[in-house]
């Protein structure tokens, strides 16, 4: 295969998402083309449509000038497309040869797995991906099992690797490693197309770089353009990066976690952490390393087995999420519709949620309702929320417009200490960096924020110290430019 | 504690339900269970109206159904319906008969409607009411006020036996974790049996029927139309629909109501307390139920008998449902299912409808209600699909 094309491809989602405009692209052999674009730019759906997965309402599929009908990702195999999904598609409790195999197995109606473990563990050396055939993938760590669902795909045949986001569940030392990979494909002759939304992975690995927005190609651009440009060609209008400025003096340890542990999968064991007054402390870690556990001890909603929690100062005897409201300490919550928003109900509501006695809307058990919708309509001008009145339901906003209700809420109670756990997990650009702009006024006016995120980047852009999370401990500190350093925390190598 | 909302609130880990939720109870499926759950769910939310919209047509396709099951049976529909709608429209004395059948249905619907806003799934108004009506007719029967605080004081008796049946499944849920929607339905039971109980001992009356003592004088709700039996208590039912409204969405009681029943997860991190909220709402929607069950006995029946008919804490429940638990929408619902329940008896005389035939009608509104929104969403995709086809041409 030289080349596949993709032609004035659509893709509409009912009632009214128009994934794909009609989008033309060109993937050829022998180079690595990232797709760049915000969530919902419709990279995945077209990814999709070229896997089989999806099919598209109109547009043509042309492998080498040959129209191809893909039904389902088996067709689209069969013609040398295979994709290796943000979500993996393997099943935990099969071995890796046998997941490998899978629906691939051949003729004949014993299957001899020592013969295939073997003939799989062959086929992945050779193609430079050691992989353990015999291990349960369950028992493989996140990179390794994305590595089983590359050998997976080139197994059957792939000739054009289509990668979703494929760095999001890595650590830096996995990143590094698959970036490899891709480069050792692309040099054997593979089409390999990298779908992410991260600037300087793009620049760093692809040969050719087409931007999507809104489900049409804005351009495409050589790797080599600077990282502002892809920006806003990525957005639609220039995007200034908010950067930390220099460190607010310390003040006052704000909070104190000592010999914390608590319940969880993982929970935390024994993890101690100060933050002061007029700093962003980062947790970095690899999703899944008590990063949930360390927001609800913090937010006060699990419980700590042992260890202490102070805020200001002041050791917490009995913790609730009440008492550590009121100290003044708010969280912006990872899970944004279960703990963050009350979807069904509208934008003035959900202002209201916590500051329903604080700010004087109870007066003798009424709701002053003109008064908290008066307090809403403010909030929406401040923090720029965009929806059609205060009224409008909280859950027929964007996850951006949603994310910014809860950070007015949140920061409109002039908390001493915010909790920001993957605060701008799922935004686009803009919101992102709205977002940031939001926790670094904070602490400009020296309050402390605890940023819990699985975005490295995010860690060290905003960070002035930084925790490392793996397997519910604290590994290391570090500080935000020990990139390597923090990546080798995250694997829970010692550093 | 790590939040888990369904099972929180709705208790999802129950596998006993109610079944036919108009004729009574018999446990059932987990299924089914889910079912109720996600139907409740789905009433709490929608905008009023396409809820209005969907209740309406909820009731046409009750209504042509019965139709046919009607002309199936070799009963005209027309001349059905043409009974069914004088003896429940036709002239002062069946408005009269309506609104009687209305008032305790409209305060029971108002009190399951605010139990379903906080997703607590009231099903056993029926046995609070009963707590209720039986409170009322000791206070009435065996305590003597003067006019005016006889009245006053069997309010207070309802109120209060009914908010005392309802905070047992509430504080079992809150401790214990156990399914309101069991407790609720189970407790209904032993309020019959109870009643059954007193009525048959320590309350009977004197004589041969099995009842407590008849009510008089004081002990009555005053009569609004001579010759009818429309008394004071649809005045009370059509004031409670304005309070109901101001508590839910006026107070800060209301308010965290309100979100609870929307996502607990977000109220338990904004540190409003699930469970207590749990609790205070089953015992508010269990005093408004006993309250029906005051009126049921100072307005129409006089005394408890035994065997009383708790029937309208199960139609509470479809009144809700077809009024999106909004007490504007409670209060249509109840005057239509009332309007139903008065028109049925001229039904069944005229054209020989047996009395069930309205339960059967209940039961596919019930259906159509909660299979509407799934209905208009196959219909919209299948328009679509066929417009595709027809743009592919």
């Amino acid at each position: 295969m030289r080349e596949l094309q993709l032609i004035d491809i659509d893709k509409r989602f009912p009632p009214n998402v128009q994934a794909c405009a009609g989008v033309s692209l060109t993937i050829r052999a022998g180079e690595v083309l990232a797709l760049l674009g915000e969530n919902g730019a419709g990279k995945t759906t077209l990814m999709r449509i070229a896997s089989g997965v999806t099919r598209p309402d109109r547009g043509l599929i042309l492998r080498d000038g040959e129209p191809l009908t893909l039904g389902s990702p088996r067709d689209a195999i069969g013609h040398g497309i295979g994709m290796v999904h943000q979500h993996f598609m393997l099943i935990p409790r099969l071995s890796v040869a046998e997941n490998v195999v899978l629906g691939f197995e051949g003729e004949g109606r014993v299957l001899d797995r020592v013969r295939l473990s073997r003939e799989v563990e062959h086929f992945s050396e050779k193609v430079g991906l050691r992989v353990d055939a015999r291990r349960r993938v369950d028992e493989l760590a996140v990179g390794e099992q994305q590595r089983v669902e590359i050998v997976r795909a080139l197994y059957r045949g792939a000739e054009v690797l289509i990668l979703d986001e494929p760095t999001a569940v890595l650590t830096p030392t996995e990143t590094d490693g698959l970036f490899r990979v891709v480069r050792e494909m692309a040099a054997a002759g593979k089409a390999v197309v990298f779908i992410s939304h991260k600037l300087h992975e793009v620049s760093q690995i692809a040969d050719r770089v087409v931007i999507l927005r809104n489900g049409e190609v804005v351009a495409e651009r050589p790797p080599t353009t600077p990282l502002g440009e892809l920006a806003a060609l990525m957005v639609g209008r220039p995007v200034e990066v908010p950067s930390r400025s220099e460190a607010v003096a310390r003040g006052q340890v704000a909070l104190e976690l000592s010999g914390a542990s608590s319940s969880g999968a993982p929970g935390l064991s024994e993890v101690s952490m100060v933050v002061g007054e007029g700093e962003i402390v980062g947790i970095a870690g690899v999703d899944g390393n008590g990063q949930v556990a360390l927001e609800e001890v913090l937010a006060g909603v699990r419980p700590l087995s042992s260890g202490t929690l102070a805020l200001g100062g002041s050791r917490l005897e009995r913790v609730s999420p009440e008492a550590i409201r009121r100290l003044g300490l708010v969280r912006i919550p990872s899970e944004r519709h279960r703990d963050g928003v009350v979807a069904p109900a509208s934008v003035w509501e959900n202002l209201l949620l916590f500051d329903l006695h604080r700010l004087g809307f109870a007066r003798h058990g009424a709701l002053r309702v003109r008064a908290a919708r008066r307090r809403a309509e403010q909030l929406v001008a401040q923090y720029g929320i965009r929806c059609g009145s205060v009224d409008q339901s909280v859950g027929e906003l964007s996850g951006g417009n949603q994310q910014k209700v809860v950070i007015a809420r949140e920061l409109a109670a002039e908390p001493s200490v915010v909790v920001a756990a993957q605060p701008t997990r799922g935004l686009d650009v803009g919101a992102t960096a709205g977002v940031h702009e939001s926790l670094l006024d904070h602490r400009a006016r020296g309050g402390a924020v605890v940023l819990i995120s699985a975005d490295l980047d995010e860690i060290c852009q905003l960070s002035d110290r930084v925790y490392v999370l793996y397997e519910g401990r604290v590994t290391g500190t570090a500080g935000p430019d020990e990139r390597e350093r923090i990546g080798r925390l995250m694997a829970g190598v010692a550093a | 504690m790590s939040v888990e909302p369904e099972a929180h609130v709705l208790g999802g880990e129950s596998q006993v339900a109610p079944g036919g939720l108009s004729t009574g109870a018999t446990p059932t499926t987990r299924g089914e269970r889910r079912a109720l759950v996600a139907l409740v769910r789905r009433g709490a939310i929608g905008t009023g109206g396409t809820r209005l919209v969907q209740s309406a047509i909820a009731v046409v396709v009750a209504f042509a159904l019965g139709a046919v099951a009607l002309a199936a049976n070799g009963i005209s529909p027309w001349a059905a319906y043409a009974a069914l709608a004088s003896g429940s429209l036709g002239g002062a004395q069946s408005l009269a008969s309506t609104a009687v059948q209305t008032a305790p249905l409209l305060v029971a619907s108002l009190a399951v409607g605010i139990s379903f806003r906080a997703g607590v799934f009231n099903i056993g108004a029926g046995g609070q009411l009963g707590v209720g009506a039986l409170s009322a007719a000791l206070v009435g029967g065996y305590v003597h006020l003067g006019s005016g605080i006889e009245l006053v004081a069997m309010a207070a008796a309802s109120l209060l036996g009914g908010a005392l049946w309802a905070a047992v499944p509430g504080l079992l849920k809150a401790y214990t974790g156990a399914s309101e929607v069991i407790t609720t339905l189970m407790l209904t039971y032993v309020a019959a049996n109870l009643i059954d109980y007193a009525v048959t001992g320590p309350a009977k009356a004197p004589g041969a029927i099995n009842q407590t003592p008849q009510l008089s004088g004081p002990a009555l709700l005053p009569t609004l139309v001579a010759n009818t039996q429309l008394t004071a208590a649809i005045l009370v039912g059509l004031v409670l629909v304005p309070v109901v409204w101001l508590l839910l969405f006026r107070t800060t009681y209301g308010f965290r109501l309100r979100m609870v029943g929307l996502n607990p997860g977000a109220a338990t991190a904004a540190g409003f307390s699930v469970r207590r909220v749990g609790v205070s709402v089953l015992a508010l929607s269990g005093a408004l139920a006993g309250l029906a069950g005051m009126l049921e006995v100072a307005g129409v029946l006089g005394s408890v008998p035994q065997n009383m008919s708790l029937q309208v804490g199960y139609t509470a429940i479809v009144v809700a449902l077809l009024g999106n638990n909004a007490p504007a929408g409670i209060l249509l619902a109840s005057a239509f299912l009332g309007a139903l329940t008065a028109g049925s008896t001229t039904m069944q005389s005229a054209v020989g409808v047996s009395g069930p035939f309205v339960v059967f009608l209940e039961g596919i509104m019930i259906g159509s209600v909660v299979g509407m929104p799934a209905l208009v969403r196959a219909w919209s995709r299948r328009r679509r699909g066929a417009a595709r086809k027809a743009g592919a041409r």
